[in-house]
């Protein structure tokens, strides 16, 4: 008889071949990665094999009520994501309701469920998400903590560095905010847990990237996707995007020149061509052993800081909100400077990775009650964080990344009656920030 | 010590030479020096600034940023909140509130608002609001070195940070220096051999993720030999840490000795003022793990080890342990039949190790890994010398 058992991110099975197993001559046992546990049991039961299964060794999920109710596209997405056998992922946009989905998908399968999270602050709401919809009490792996239940929350550093040992918990694993697990790191996540369901759920994955390719095997192909246009009007709030371009003061230009006319003149004399990303990383590694090459990054960097912080920028944000007061506002910048910079000018809070925890909490319930009406914020509130109904975005400043800017957008796009949200778009002009804002919108 | 990532070094054949600062590097030094001096009592993000400038005045930039490191150990950085940032930024923004405030009177008429209520002045205020930021701190002194000595001090940090990456180092030097093996007896396993008027020691210990650790106890090593007049020594070491094999790394008397050096000790005005021992939160019991302790209390192993101080703890390599306490583990690991590691373990979480995987490395003892961790083989390397 062929006997299954578990042992650190792999399936070991004495007494018979397994599929994908390869032969420890030492042990004369089969080892295979444990992801492929759910195919190894189907062989097996395919092939009227006498086998023990060893591997579990999880808690038993309590029954679970939830008074869920889910919206149209949600049960289609979660019939999808049934059809293709309970693994797979759902893109939907920030405000799509993503969590209810995995809620009612871990109260049907009612296993022992791993939720893993990217970040402590949505370890706390996932917790608390859990515990109010179904009333158990959930466990925490992450942040110091160590209480592993039949539904458990992890950070993806806590899974990845824990994947020995938990690996063989949990019968579902929920990933949100998926498209981090193709990082070397996060993968053997997907690798090292036995768990035979698995859903990953996004507001963003790239067609031309890897991503979904690299998702195929270890959580499933994309089982369902709409985006923000599809979803607006109806279950999502009507939205604008405005690019406002605006011109640099007289000296932030020849300041802005000079500067990036150095860079350019250094690639032109030295015949750098940037194809793709890789080119420019290659250049930016040169930069540490040649000092030419240094002086010119450097000379870039502080025209793009120009450009990106630049004072028409803020008057026109002042005037902005002057003219919209009543609006809720969040204002994203690239970098923390800025945030600062305004939030010192303006009094409006901020919020950056250096806000201490309590202070973050305390204004994201000052801004949910309408204590304050502005948050300025920069990277940290792009994704995951649950934040409160806003109508206006402003991005004075980001990268050239179009997954930000969907997170950025999808933070004004909860439904709310006659609600019309607004995202505006502040870009300079005649800088290579216009480029940086096309390849954003590009998607 | 350095950031690893700012030396500069250059392999080949299988060595590792450093690029040391020399006098070319003087008009650097001086113009550094002159930057800190010229910051005393503007802020560490105005600071930053000129120092980032001084990367573009032609030399590498790791020699501008890593003498820059030496020299902010000599400095003083001051809050300058006058009340609590975190309360000061709660009543300004409650009191702007839903108001857009876009002009300069708006602004003050808040700040003065809530300046009155706190009982400050609104620059008080003003400068209250982010001071709890790094880059808001005030340089309130900087102690002033020659740039000779800089240089020195900054070649000193190299060699330590390179060495802080080695597992084997070995020391010639004339005569005999009973210091200098209590030195390297704080690094590892020390053996002293002597051949007519030359000692020779070799300290070996694992390559360690302690670095800043190990560097404390490398600069005491180097420091002592410095003040010999011949002596040479040799290193293995594993940089960077990830290397696959390690380079040859040498340094003499004549070619390092001569422009390195320990900087002259700041003699700052806070240490006439009697030291009140600092609450040590979560510090506790008889063994403790230095790295470990340092991630939890996100300081460096190095302000572990300061904060230890005065408790009777022996250093046994990255591990603090009472002698109490070490007599006892010493004497359960003498009595454990079964030398596999979950049985181990057991023992030592009875005797109060909460990491027992390190206090086993730490006591010299090695493990045979197996694929189940709890069968894992733990044998003795060495007698450990405590």
């Amino acid at each position: 008889m062929i006997v299954l058992t578990y042992d650190g991110g792999n399936v070991v099975a004495s007494g018979g071949r397994i599929p994908y197993g390869k032969h420890d001559p030492d042990s004369g046992t089969y080892v295979a990665p444990a992801f492929r546990y759910r195919e190894i049991l189907e062989d097996l039961d395919r092939r009227n094999l006498e086998y023990r299964d060893d591997v579990y060794q999880g808690l038993t999920c309590p029954a679970l009520s939830s008074s869920i109710e889910l919206r149209d596209y949600q049960v289609k997405s979660l019939e999808a994501w049934r059809k293709s056998g309970t693994r797979g992922v759902v893109v939907l946009p920030t405000g799509a309701g993503k969590t209810v989905i995995a809620l009612k998908g871990i109260q049907e399968l009612r296993v022992s469920a791993l939720v893993v999270v990217p970040t402590l602050v949505l370890v706390d709401q996932w917790k608390r998400r859990l515990e109010d919809e179904f009333g158990v009490k959930v466990g925490v792996v992450g942040g110091g903590s160590r209480q592993v239940r039949a539904l458990t929350v992890a950070t993806y550093d806590s899974a990845s560095i824990n994947a020995a040992k938990m690996g063989n918990l949990f019968k579902l694993v929920v990933f949100d905010e998926v498209h981090h697990l193709p990082a070397v790191s996060y993968r053997q996540i997907g690798l090292m847990y036995t768990a035979p369901h698995r859903l990953g759920l996004t507001a963003t994955l790239s067609k031309k990237d890897g991503s979904r390719a690299s998702l195929r095997d270890i959580v499933g192909d994309v089982v369902y996707e709409m985006n923000v246009d599809e979803l607006a009007g109806v279950h999502l709030s009507d939205y604008t995007v405005e690019t406002v371009h605006l011109s640099l003061s007289a000296d932030e230009q020849q300041e802005y020149d000079r500067g990036y006319g150095q860079y350019r003149a250094f690639l032109s004399r030295r015949g750098i061509r940037f194809r793709s990303a890789r080119d420019y990383q290659r250049f930016v590694m040169r930069t540490g052993r040649d000092p030419e090459a240094r002086r010119a990054l450097l000379a870039r960097n502080r025209a793009m800081d120009i450009a990106l912080n630049s004072s028409t920028k803020i008057d026109y944000l002042k005037e902005l909100i002057l003219t919209n007061p009543e609006d809720k506002a969040l204002v994203f910048t690239r970098h923390n400077k800025l945030v600062y910079r305004i939030s010192r000018e303006m009094l409006i809070p901020s919020i950056t990775h250096q806000t201490p925890k309590e202070e973050r909490t305390d204004i994201l319930r000052g801004f949910r009650s309408g204590r304050y009406r502005r948050i300025v914020t920069s990277r940290v509130l792009d994704e995951g964080v649950d934040v409160p109904d806003a109508s206006l975005a402003v991005i004075l400043s980001g990268s050239g990344s179009s997954r930000q800017f969907i997170q950025r957008l999808g933070r004004v796009l909860r439904k709310r009656e006659g609600k019309q949200a607004r995202l505006v778009e502040l870009v300079s002009r005649g800088t290579a920030e216009t480029y940086q804002s096309r390849r954003r919108k590009r998607g | 010590m350095l950031p690893p990532e700012l030396l500069r070094v250059r392999r080949r054949s299988g060595r590792i030479n450093l690029q040391l600062a020399r006098d070319e590097a003087l008009s650097l030094a001086k113009t550094l020096i002159l930057v800190y001096e010229e910051h005393i009592g503007l802020t560490r993000g105005e600071l930053r600034e000129a120092l980032g400038s001084c990367e573009e005045l032609g030399f590498d930039y790791k020699l501008v940023r890593g003498l820059s490191v030496v020299l902010e150990e000599r400095c003083d950085f001051l809050s300058r909140a006058s009340v609590d940032p975190v309360k000061a930024r709660k009543a300004v923004f409650e009191e702007a509130g839903g108001r857009v405030v876009a002009t300069e009177e708006e602004r003050n008429r808040v700040l003065s608002t809530v300046a009155f209520r706190l009982g400050v002045s609104v620059h008080e205020l003003d400068r209250s609001l982010y001071a709890d930021l790094d880059d808001e701190q005030e340089l309130a002194e900087f102690f002033v070195i020659e740039p000779t000595d800089l240089l020195k001090g900054y070649n000193l940090a190299s060699t330590v940070t390179l060495l802080a990456h080695a597992g084997h180092v070995e020391l010639t030097y004339r005569g005999r220096d009973e210091g200098l093996v209590e030195n390297g007896e704080k690094l590892g396993s020390c053996d002293v051999s002597a051949s007519g008027s030359l000692s020779k020691m070799v300290v070996e210990w694992k390559p360690t993720n302690l670095i800043a650790y190990k560097a404390v106890n490398l600069e005491s090593l180097l420091d002592r030999i410095l003040s010999h007049s011949w002596w040479r020594l040799t290193a293995q070491v594993w940089f960077p840490s990830k290397a696959k094999k390690p380079y040859v790394f040498e340094a003499t008397h004549e070619d390092a000795g001569e422009v390195m050096g320990s900087l002259p000790i700041v003699e700052r005005r806070v240490a006439d003022v009697p030291i009140v021992p600092e609450p040590l939160p979560g510090i506790r019991g008889e063994i403790v793990d230095v790295a470990e302790e340092a991630l939890r209390l996100g300081v460096t192993e190095a302000e572990v080890m300061r904060r230890l101080e005065g408790r009777g703890l022996v250093d046994i390599g990255g591990v603090l342990i009472s002698r109490g306490k070490l007599d006892e583990v010493e004497e359960a690991l003498r009595d454990a039949r079964d030398m596999r590691l979950g049985a181990l373990i057991a023992v030592l979480r009875r005797v109060g190790a909460r990491n027992p995987v390190s206090l086993l490395e730490a006591m010299g003892y090695s493990i045979d890994w197996a694929p189940d961790r709890k069968q894992s083989v733990v044998y003795r390397l060495r007698k450990k010398a405590v």
